[in-house]
């Protein structure tokens, strides 16, 4: 069975052994692995010696065929007659010891090499997110699995028992797992997220059931969904309390109602209202809308008349909050993707 | 690859489960473990190699080309290859055995009887067997290779009355291959590793030639194939699992497989009494399917006061170091193994 890894040359089809490179060496970048390895796979899938050098790591590899390491230091410089990728002081050169090159396979091969050791070479934690990943994460945010699944599901993040981690919530994906919360954040590009809090990694599922409702709590940012799109939960205090408590069969107040009717009327004006729920003045509201303060205090008095009540003084303000806050909290639940571990960890 | 680290996790596992039986063993079994990156860059490599999912697929597997192109059991001429015909079991067909001998070594060799592997359904005397030659060739040791019956065709005894006729028959003609009866090494892989164990047993109870030592590699050790690893890894790591197992346990014992009435000759894991062995080195993957009974097998070795040395290399699929022997821990498992057998030998 070795035959399938090696003598790719030999194959008839041209377009499978070029996959085959393609996947091989893409494979070797997704579970990251070391710059030898490359080289090995240059080697077998090409049938001949084959070697890197890297001037500014002084660092020279050189592999047989069989995937073993050439014995003794290697000093003398790639033949210019074989295939190598161009000479460079400031990139890792890699070779292939054979001047022929059936079918483009072994430029092909080198080209994948290079790209590989490129990837790899990138001193960046974390690999981007793989879709493996959402199915660890899964595991590791599922406070039904045991210790040991959670701890090996971890392993597979780059993370172990010792480590603090937060999972984040995004709408109809599976969840997210980051070492800090600034990493959380800066994953949070346009879409609504809900970031649990830092914990303990076997303390996950907390952090996963806080992000949830930290998502519920989160806002499109839109003029018929104002608010925050990006909700921390170690911010929203007893709001996750409250979230809790608003299930699908809890029947919607009547302060939502009049924030529908508002929508319904005149969407700007609900713009209007929630800048004034979150500012301390009308004229910081104003700001916040690029509206002058006149225009702001009509369109309030306009949506006040639909409201039924008022929103200047600070119980009003807080009304209000809070009638945008259950607003939210009443939208479907069915929110994230892949919250539950699949019933068996397979793809 | 950090062997010892590996052993131990799966030390932990064989303990959590036997103290543990009542809890739910779906809470116990995590993801399966990672690959090896240059092990799974080879996965995607073996979607071609047939699946044994019923005994119907039996044929196509046969068909499929199991050795590599350049396998030369003659090992460039270093090695004399002959095939003999030697009686089989009582009342069976012959047998026959591939005899292969350095050229102009001195004295009387150790041998290793070799049984090759193909889950009892697949495969022939010279599968893999160069690679085993080459293990051993710097011993100036010989390999004798069997030609067992495969099952379903030849049910339980059959092929393991095959393989013990051939070892009688090694021991007794010991002169007249110029080999050291003092020193028979057993060994096999997967199938092979399981039908060398049950040969040990049997010669043990017959009272016939003892080896020196065992070497079981990956072995396909109990029809039971409800180990944690075998639920772990089933549908992952290419050429064999809990599917493929059930099928090659099925063609062997037919209704008989996991029920009370499974002799310990066909599946080792079924001894009660582990005593009286001789050395045995017992090597598996990480993420394959018989990782658990492979360790349950060498700790029960010790348990009952032998000699055993277990490797479990991380994240390795089931055949790695045959399919993809150029992988950096590939080669230590073949280095760990060629160690072992110096140590055996004194030499």
């Amino acid at each position: 069975m070795r035959d399938l890894t090696i003598r790719l040359a030999a194959l008839d089809a041209g377009a499978a052994a070029a996959l085959r490179v393609i996947s091989y060496f893409d494979e070797l970048v997704q579970h990251r692995a070391g710059l030898s390895a490359v080289v090995r796979g240059v080697a077998v899938l090409s049938g001949f010696p084959a070697g890197l050098a890297d001037e500014r790591r002084h660092l020279r590899i050189r592999v047989l065929p069989d995937g073993t390491s050439a014995a003794g230091a290697v000093e003398a410089d790639p033949d210019t007659a074989w295939i190598s990728t161009p000479p460079s002081s400031q990139e890792p050169v890699l070779w292939i010891e054979s001047q022929d090159d059936p079918g483009g396979l072994h430029a092909l091969i080198l080209e994948r090499a290079r790209l590989a050791v490129e990837s790899l070479d990138r001193n960046q934690p974390p690999a981007p997110y793989s879709a493996d990943a959402g199915r660890w994460a899964a595991v590791v945010v599922d406070a039904a699995a045991s210790p040991e699944a959670r701890t090996g599901a971890l392993q597979r993040l780059g993370l172990n028992d010792t480590s603090t981690a937060c999972a984040v919530a995004k709408l109809g994906e599976p969840p997210l797992i980051f070492r800090t919360a600034d990493l959380a954040r800066s994953s949070a590009v346009d879409r609504r997220t809900g970031i649990g809090p830092l914990v303990p990694a076997l303390d996950l599922p907390r952090s996963w059931e806080e992000a949830q409702l930290a998502l519920r709590l989160s806002a499109e940012g839109t003029a018929t969904d104002p608010g925050a799109r990006v909700v921390l939960a170690s911010e929203a205090g007893g709001l996750l309390d409250l979230a809790r408590s608003i299930t699908p069969t809890t029947p919607v107040a009547e302060d939502v109602a009049a924030l529908d009717r508002v929508a319904t009327a005149a969407p700007p004006l609900l713009e209007t209202l929630h800048a004034i729920s979150v500012t301390s003045s009308l004229r910081d509201a104003a700001a916040s809308l690029h509206m002058h303060h006149s225009t702001v205090q009509e369109r309030v008095s306009r949506a006040e008349r639909v409201l039924g009540w008022s929103t200047t003084p600070p119980n009003g303000r807080f009304r209000l909050q809070l009638a945008f806050v259950l607003r939210r909290l009443h939208r479907p639940q069915q929110l994230t993707g892949g919250a539950a571990p699949p019933a068996s960890h397979r793809p | 690859m950090c062997a010892t680290t590996t052993s131990m996790m799966q030390e932990v596992m064989v303990t959590t489960t036997t103290t543990a039986p009542t809890a739910p063993t779906k809470t116990q079994i995590g993801p399966p473990p990672p690959f090896d990156p240059e092990l799974a860059a080879v996965l995607p490599m073996l979607a071609d190699v047939p699946k044994l999912e019923t005994l119907e697929s039996i044929p196509a597997a046969r068909e499929f080309v199991m050795n590599p192109p350049d396998e030369d059991p003659t090992l460039d001429g270093r090695y004399t290859v002959e095939t003999r015909t030697v009686p089989g079991p009582a009342g069976a067909p012959d047998i026959s055995l591939v005899i292969c001998r350095p050229v102009g070594a001195a004295g009387q060799v150790p041998v290793v009887y070799n049984i090759h592997g193909g889950g009892m359904v697949v495969g022939d005397s010279t599968l893999w067997l160069s690679s085993m030659i080459a293990m051993v060739a710097e011993f100036d040791a010989a390999v004798v290779s069997v030609e067992y019956r495969l099952a379903p065709e030849t049910p339980h005894p059959g092929p393991v009355e095959d393989c013990y006729a051939g070892l009688v028959w090694t021991a007794n003609h010991a002169d007249e291959l110029g080999i050291d009866p003092a020193r028979i090494m057993i060994a096999g892989a997967s199938a092979g590793g399981g039908l060398a164990a049950a040969t040990t047993l049997l010669s043990r109870d017959r009272g016939g030639p003892m080896p020196l030592a065992q070497l079981l590699m990956c072995p396909m050790l109990d029809d039971r194939n409800d180990t944690p690893s075998a639920t772990q890894m089933e549908g992952m790591g290419g050429l064999w699992d809990r599917v493929a197992n059930q099928t090659g346990w099925t063609a062997l014992l037919g209704g008989a497989r996991g029920t009370d009435d499974v002799s310990q000759y066909a599946a080792p894991a079924r001894a009660t009494d582990l005593t009286g062995l001789p050395a045995t080195f017992i090597d598996v993957g990480s993420a394959e399917t018989f990782r658990d009974e492979a360790v349950t097998y060498a700790s029960r070795i010790w348990q009952a006061g032998g000699r055993c040395e277990l490797h479990v290399w991380a994240g390795g699929w089931h055949g790695y170091d045959a399919v993809a022997p150029h992988a950096a821990v590939s080669q230590d498992t073949v280095e760990a193994r060629r160690r072992w057998f110096a140590r055996m030998l004194g030499a």
